[in-house]
This record gives structure tokens, C-alpha cells and sequence, in this order.
């Protein structure tokens, strides 16, 4: 006969052992670490959570939100000022776009002499910065757009000096990225004295960037500017990524080593700036087109144009 | 029952709380001094409430600190579950301990939480700062008793019976 209330029962717990219940769970974790490490599997159910916590990201957001506001209201001193400030720097750029508009002019002229469909302007949006991931040896920041502004995963970003870094993952309304200085992105880059295509990659200290296994013999300086380079896809080229700082060439090795800093202000600023790269604007194009004019008779064109690119395996 | 209920909803509310402190933005300076918050919490619940489901607590919270956070999903899940495994296990030993005897024990699970992660990220070969990693870990620690305490105090009294 059991004589203890409903209350107390609970004191003394049924069913599975403690450590019954822990063996699952870990096994439940470990399988799902595996599962999200080898593929993407979990996405979806990543981009739920993400968007169920959304709240919680907001909230957490508020103490910058509020910096951003208290920001804003300035004394009308500061804003004479800097309207002055401004006035003076906009004469002296436009006096600059003067120069870049002929020298557009003339660059698009010999583009299209070298039959080079690369577009120099590219579409931009700009996106709030709202959070930075606090581990500090994570360095990820989150925007204020997402899957609705059509923000895509591997989507480049840049601030007003140079690249950011790129996104890695969307939700419906915000978005995560990862800069250029963590140590678990990669960036193709180009030498813009020379030409020479490499990798720079995050040091994980904040504040730099290692280009390794660079030939001992590769032309390359203190100082020289590194450029975003087009390979890969994914980065629109020409932007500004760093500037060599040093060189390491340890005696025995067949590999140099440059350390740079990247150019984008990193820690400052409260705005970047997400770039569609030009196959993707298409490729967005396209989709859209698909999904508005739904006819199914597409498809087989589109197949029948892929086809003649592919060899043929005739016996 | 209408007691048991108001314990739930503080266990969650607890959870959600934390996972707002272990998120919020910090100057440069102190984020490297963030204590971890989600093990904090849970610790008090593994030790002071045998009724509520302290172990998928952990796995929850875990499993939202992993998406907040970017980690690979089940990082955090797994290593809040050891931890309160550890900490529930330990319940008995607890009692016997002064506040700050306690303080000292749970040193050690501080550091096997963050060697979990730590673990983990080399599992899946994410590169961090070893330095940086360990810190919390102080922080933690100071701050445990003066959490509990908090918790304690806020939650004991609509226990008694």
C-alpha cells in the first residue's frame, strides 16, 4: 500500500537510474555532435532553435541597442561640427569620383575588350551589427538580416575599409558571421603588387592574419596590399582584406610565413555591408523567375542546355 | 501540486536567465572573465531539487547555448549533462561540506566542463586560445557560493513543508 502523498512522492524519483538517463542523453549529444560535424544534417532543426531563441538573442542585444540610441542623441554643437567635417570630405571624394568615374569608364571598356563578365558594381545591403559572440577566442558577430533580405549562407561581408569576414548562418531574422581573423576561416587573397594568389587565414587573436606555406622564393614585402580574390566564388575580388606585416622565414624550412592585419576595423563600427556575389545574384534571378512563372516546360530546356557540356559516354 | 509547478517554472525561468547572462554583451576587458552561468544555475538544482528533471534541463539549455552560440550541436548539451550528473551524484557528500569546502570541490568540474568543450572542439577540429579558454573557470568559482546563496534563498522558502 503506498502511503506517501503525491507531494512527496516525487522526493523519490521512478523510473530510469540516474545514471541510465545521463548514458542517453551523452549518447543523444555525442551522436548529434557527429552527425552536425560531418554534414548538415541538423540545419533545419538548428535554423528552428535558432528562431524559437530568437527572443532570448533580442534581449541580449538590448544593452547595445541602447548604446546605439543614447548615441544618437547628440548635442546640436557636435552636429554642426560634423556637418562641417562632412561638407569638407565630400567636396574632396567628389573631386576623387570625378577621377573613378572615368576611370570606371575606361575600365569597363577594357573589361569588355577582354570579354570579362565581371561586374564592379556589386549589390550591396547594409545590415546592423547587433551582437558579437562573446567567447573571445570566437570571432563571430550577428546582423540584423536574415533569410528575408535574402542573406545566404557564405554571403561575403565588408565595412567601409575592407573585408569582414562571411556569413554561416541564416535565420529568418538575423544572421551569424564569421571574421576574417578566426582561426577557423580562410580567405582567398591576392597580392595586389603581384598578382600572386594565396590563403590568408584567421590567428585567432583578433587582430591578425597568417598567410602560410608561401613558396621561400614568392615575391612578397612588408607593407604589400592583400586584395580579396575571386576564387573560390565566394568573394567579390578587389576588395581590401590586409596589409603585410612581417615575414617569417625559419632557417630550415621550406616555407615563408607572413603575418597581416586586416584592414577592416574589426572591433569598431556598427554597420557592414553584405555583397552578392555576382553567381548568386543570378543564380537568386533565377530561382525567383523559376518559383514566379512555375511552368514546368523550363526545366527541360534549362537540362537540354546542360546537356552538350557533358561528355558523353558513348560505347 | 500548485507548489511543484511554481519549482518548474523557476527551474526554466533559472535556465533562460542564465543563458541571458552567459550571452550579453560584456566589454572587451570582461569577457574574458565571464563565469560560466549555465552550470552555475544547474548546479544548484542538481544539488538542492531532486524534483525536477535537472539532467534534460541541462540537455535543453545545453542544446540552446549550442545554437546562441554557433557550437556544434550537442557541445554544450553534452558537458552540462556530465557536470550534473557529476554534481547530483556528489548530493550526498554536499551535505557534509561548509559553503566554501563546496567552492573548492566543484573547482575540478568547472574544469572538466571546460575541457568538454575544449574536447570537443578539437573533435571537431575547431581551432581556439588555449589561454582564454581556461579563465572562466576563476570567476566561476568566486562567484558559485554567492549564486547558490542567491538561489537558495529565493527558492528554499516556498519549500517548506
Amino acid at each position: 500500500m503506498n502511503t506517501i502523498s503525491a507531494a512527496h512522492r516525487s522526493y523519490f524519483p521512478r523510473g530510469p537510474g540516474l545514471g541510465l538517463r545521463t548514458l542517453t542523453l551523452v549518447f543523444f549529444a555525442l551522436s548529434m555532435i557527429l552527425a552536425d560535424a560531418r554534414s548538415d544534417r541538423l540545419q533545419l532543426a538548428r535554423e528552428v532553435m535558432t528562431t524559437a531563441l530568437t527572443p532570448i538573442i533580442w534581449a541580449a542585444s538590448l544593452p547595445v541597442r541602447a548604446g546605439i540610441a543614447a548615441d544618437q542623441i547628440q548635442s546640436r554643437e557636435s552636429l554642426v561640427a560634423e556637418n562641417t567635417e562632412l561638407r569638407q570630405r565630400l567636396m574632396l571624394l567628389q573631386v576623387r569620383a570625378q577621377k573613378l568615374d572615368a576611370l570606371e569608364a575606361e575600365n569597363r571598356r577594357i573589361r569588355e575588350l577582354l570579354a570579362s563578365r565581371e561586374a564592379l558594381d556589386e549589390k550591396v545591403l547594409i545590415a546592423e551589427i547587433i551582437g558579437i559572440n562573446q567567447d573571445p577566442y570566437r570571432h563571430q558577430i550577428t546582423l540584423n538580416k536574415g533569410l528575408r533580405d535574402g542573406v545566404y549562407r557564405g554571403q561575403a561581408l565588408v565595412d567601409a575599409h575592407g573585408v569582414l569576414g562571411q556569413i554561416v548562418e541564416v535565420s529568418p531574422g538575423i544572421s551569424q558571421a564569421l571574421l576574417i581573423t578566426d582561426p577557423d576561416h580562410g580567405i582567398p587573397v591576392e597580392v595586389n603588387r603581384t598578382g600572386l594568389q594565396t590563403i590568408a587565414v584567421g590567428r585567432g587573436d583578433g587582430q591578425g592574419l597568417k598567410l602560410p606555406f608561401l613558396p621561400s622564393n614568392a615575391d612578397i614585402r612588408e607593407g604589400d596590399l592583400l586584395v580579396s580574390s575571386p576564387l573560390g566564388g565566394r568573394f567579390p575580388a578587389g576588395y581590401p582584406v590586409g596589409r603585410i606585416q612581417t615575414l617569417r622565414h625559419t632557417a630550415g624550412e621550406h616555407f615563408l610565413e607572413a603575418l597581416a592585419h586586416p584592414i577592416a576595423q574589426l572591433n569598431q563600427g556598427r554597420q557592414a555591408l553584405l555583397v552578392w556575389s555576382e553567381r548568386h545574384a543570378d543564380a537568386s534571378v533565377q530561382v525567383g523567375a523559376e518559383s514566379a512563372e512555375d511552368a514546368p516546360a523550363e526545366v527541360p530546356a534549362a537540362e537540354a542546355e546542360a546537356l552538350p557540356a557533358v561528355p558523353l559516354a558513348t560505347p | 501540486m500548485r507548489r511543484q509547478r511554481s519549482v518548474h517554472l523557476g527551474f526554466v525561468l533559472s535556465l533562460l536567465l542564465a543563458l541571458l547572462l552567459q550571452l550579453i554583451a560584456l566589454p572587451d576587458w570582461l569577457a574574458g572573465l565571464r563565469p560560466h552561468w549555465l552550470p552555475m544555475v544547474l548546479s544548484y538544482w542538481a544539488l538542492c531539487e531532486a524534483r525536477v528533471p535537472s539532467l534534460l534541463g541541462a540537455f535543453a539549455a545545453g542544446l540552446a547555448a549550442d545554437v546562441v552560440f554557433g557550437t556544434v550541436l550537442g557541445q554544450h548539451a553534452l558537458a552540462l549533462v556530465v557536470v550534473t550528473y557529476l554534481i547530483s551524484r556528489l548530493r550526498g557528500v554536499f551535505v557534509l561540506f561548509e559553503v566554501w569546502q563546496a567552492m573548492l570541490v566543484l573547482l575540478p568540474v568547472w574544469g572538466l566542463y571546460t575541457f568538454l568543450l575544449f574536447w570537443i572542439d578539437g573533435l571537431t577540429d575547431r581551432q581556439a586560445s588555449q589561454n582564454l579558454r581556461w579563465m572562466p573557470i576563476i570567476p566561476t568559482t568566486l562567484l558559485w557560493p554567492m549564486v547558490y546563496g542567491l538561489m537558495v534563498r529565493w527558492f528554499k522558502p516556498r519549500r517548506e513543508d
